[in-house]
């Protein structure tokens, strides 16, 4: 039985007189039985008898052969017996021979008649270890090349100077070039140590790239360099754009038939096509009703799509919110009546004042007042309050309904998460009124969540920050860079400052501004944002414009305002301010700066 | 009797609209495409156009500079029809050219005033 320590040597010599020589060498080893000897006397037979059945651990390799002569000997061995270590041995010593076998890959190089038994032993057993460290070595940087290689993120190690080091297989698909090429040319790409960049590449083909670049410092053969990390981003915009291609097109393909199914049924509804009963009334409402629950879902959708897209417009004012939750209040006071339950409002004595979209945050104290009312039992109460907290507004809707369950209250926000068997008949919602509500209030850089007793009531909490003008403007441009990063498009921001710079003392200033305002709202839908800063002033995000539309739209803007004035346009020529992203700033700190500097300068 | 342009491509939402506006006292003609919206604009010289914005043949805004290239319609009012998002609108559209939009679905209420917005003399 062979041990595992046992080591199959083959002595490659011609000379029978050294093979002689070699055999008692190794009579002379202490336990010298674990080395089991064969022999060959030529190359050609030393590689059949290494696919033989039983495979040398170690050979033993005399340089001048029948079939081989001199160094090149080891180095055709090499060829034919990759990763077996070789031991040469040779009759006479050459000083400068043995640097050189060492340097092709011998693992020794020993003189024949020079050496004794052990020595020789201890030569074999280092070569074999040695020779078993080298292979997994050699594997593990296979192992390591295979996955650079077979990744499809490209990777390139680049000196201080641009030059690269290293090119894998990913890069070379990505950036369309072979490696060769690219090795020789410095690489000028747009990267940033500290973070990801999202960049365009144009390639060579004339293919633009959408890439998202990292960069980490790292030391390369001693050298400090860069490894660089390209993704290829367009699967990813595919993506992106086919969702807001979906929002575009579900909102014409739902909407076209659901017309037709009410618009037929109003004409018969209000007697055009002949007289109607009332009973016949009854149930065409039924139907009206319903396509319009219909649109109302749809909305719905679209809103929750929008959301998540982030491409939700917003019409951000200076808001009081005493004055906004006492007109929800109003609103629902004869409803409540009916209900017989109390709606009761607890607000503070000063107004608490807040740039937001003032409509969206209504929508959301609205959508939590109308489901308290569909909970609350007769004779129950609704509470309406505000209160300044920390620095944020916190707004309440507390209701005496049945509660919800603790295990529920985690996915009330999700979309659809209708609670079972907690809805009273006939209350039927579209199962997205809270999921908005939580994108709405993120959109704000707000929260919203909710706290309840089973069988006592909820309490459903809104926190909204009490931000200045420039934090909203900030919030929103923040928006805007993500959702432009991430489809690769370019974004527009321009100030205007109808109220200062054009109106100056006119005696009809305040009708103008809010004539200003409605002409901006109607003609400027292409904005992503509308910011009012004061009466007259606005910030408008226009988004998917590059900084040829950007102009186009101020030009638009200062003719539009001038003609409502009846200015002359000399006198609206400077009322604009633009910048453009990603040209003029590529984080919202740069941005505010910017634009301070830009209307300090205007302005004076 | 004023007379209507109904650019629409589906046939049933022509009839529902033709029964509402004769009733009222218009010339309803209608075109199921683009293309031949603009001939019927050509031949007509319609007081005003209602056109949906999603057309087999042509983009809204294809539609718009070919209505605004007819002698006779450089200055008809557009009531623009539409499914579509608010927001999605201005890549479609020329919106400075449209006069109203009329969100589907609308109310009757909703689709009279805007269109007689433009038949009513102020005075």
């Amino acid at each position: 039985m062979e041990s595992p320590q046992d080591i199959n040597v083959l002595v490659v010599e011609d000379n029978p007189f050294d093979a002689k020589i070699i055999t008692e060498l190794f009579r002379d080893i202490k336990n010298g039985a674990v080395f089991r000897l064969s022999f060959a006397d030529t190359l050609e037979k030393a590689g059949a008898a290494a696919r033989g059945p039983v495979p040398p651990d170690i050979l033993l390799l005399d340089l001048n052969l029948p079939d081989s002569y001199g160094p090149e000997t080891l180095t055709r061995a090499a060829g034919l017996f990759s990763d077996l270590p070789i031991i040469v041995m040779t009759g006479f010593y050459e000083e400068h021979l043995g640097v050189e076998l060492i340097k092709k890959g011998a693992q020794d190089y020993l003189v024949k008649g020079k050496i004794t038994g052990d020595w020789l032993a201890y030569s074999i057993k280092y070569s074999v270890e040695r020779a078993k460290i080298e292979r997994k070595l050699k594997q593990r940087e296979e192992r390591l090349e295979t996955i650079l290689e077979k990744s499809p993120d490209g990777m390139m190690v680049a000196r201080r100077d641009g030059r690269l080091l290293f090119v894998n297989h990913g890069a070379e698909t990505i950036l369309g070039r072979r490696r060769e090429e690219l090795l020789k040319h410095p690489l000028s790409l747009e990267a940033d140590p500290e973070k990801t960049v999202q960049t365009e590449l144009r390639r060579l083909d004339g293919k633009k790239i959408p890439l998202e670049v990292r960069t980490v410092e790292i030391v390369w053969d001693a050298e400090p360099s860069r490894l660089v990390i390209l993704r290829d981003l367009s699967p990813v915009r595919t993506l992106e754009s086919s969702r807001d291609e979906f929002i575009s097109m579900i909102s014409h393909e739902l909407r076209a038939p659901l017309t037709v199914v009410k618009e037929s049924l109003d004409l018969v509804y209000d007697g055009v096509v002949g007289e109607v009963t009332d009973r016949q009334k009854e149930i065409l409402k039924i139907g009206i009703d319903n396509s319009l629950r219909l649109n109302r879902l749809i909305d719905a959708l679209l809103d929750i799509t929008k959301l998540e897209a982030g491409v939700m417009p917003l019409d951000i004012a200076k808001a009081d919110l005493n004055q906004l939750l006492e007109e929800t209040g109003k609103d629902y006071r004869n409803l409540a009546a009916e209900r017989k339950i109390r709606l009761v409002k607890d607000l503070p004595k000063s107004p608490i004042f807040t740039y937001c979209d003032r409509e969206k945050v209504r929508e959301v104290i609205v959508n939590l007042v109308s489901n308290a009312l569909k909970f609350t039992p007769e004779n129950g109460k609704i509470t309406l309050s505000l209160r300044p907290w920390e620095g944020e507004a916190l707004i309440c809707v507390e209701d005496t309904g049945p509660g919800i369950e603790a295990e529920d209250l985690p996915r009330l926000f999700n979309k659809f998460s209708q609670l079972g068997g907690r809805r009273p008949a006939g209350a039927k919602g579209t199962g997205l009124g809270l999921a908005i509500c939580k994108g709405i209030m993120e959109l704000h850089g707000g929260r919203i969540w909710a706290e309840s007793t089973p069988g006592k009531g909820s309490k459903f909490y809104l926190i909204l920050p009490m931000q200045p003008f420039d934090a909203a403007l900030k919030g929103v441009v923040r928006r805007e860079i993500a959702m432009a990063t991430a489809r690769n498009r370019d974004f527009c921001v321009i100030d205007i400052n109808f109220a200062g710079r054009a109106l100056g003392a006119h005696p009809r200033k305040a009708e103008l501004c809010a004539r200003a305002e409605a002409f901006l709202k109607s003609n400027m839908r292409n904005s992503h944002a509308i910011l009012k800063r004061e009466e007259g002033d606005f910030t408008l995000v226009i988004a998917n414009a590059d900084p040829r539309e950007g102009c186009r739209a101020c030009t638009y803007v200062e003719k539009g305002l001038a003609d409502l004035a009846g200015l002359a346009p000399t006198l609206t020529s400077d009322l604009t301010i633009m910048l453009s992203y990603p040209g003029d700033f590529r984080d919202e700190e740069t941005f505010i700066k910017k634009m301070a500097a830009a209307r300090e300068k205007t302005d004076a | 009797m004023p007379r209507i342009l109904l650019i629409e491509d589906e046939a049933q939402h022509i009839l529902l609209v033709k029964i509402r506006l004769e009733i009222r006292g218009f010339e309803v003609a209608a075109a199921q495409t683009g293309a031949d919206g603009l001939k019927a604009a050509r031949a007509m010289k319609p007081d005003l156009i209602l056109l949906d914005l999603v057309l087999p043949d042509m983009e809204p805004a294809e539609v718009i500079r070919g209505l605004r290239a007819v002698a006779g319609c450089r200055r008809t009012p557009i009531v623009a029809f539409t499914g579509m998002d608010a927001f999605e609108l201005h890549r479609k559209t020329l919106n400075a050219e449209i006069a109203e939009f009329i969100p589907k679905p609308y109310e009757t209420s909703e689709l009279l005033e805007k269109i007689n917005r433009f038949f009513v003399k102020p005075n």
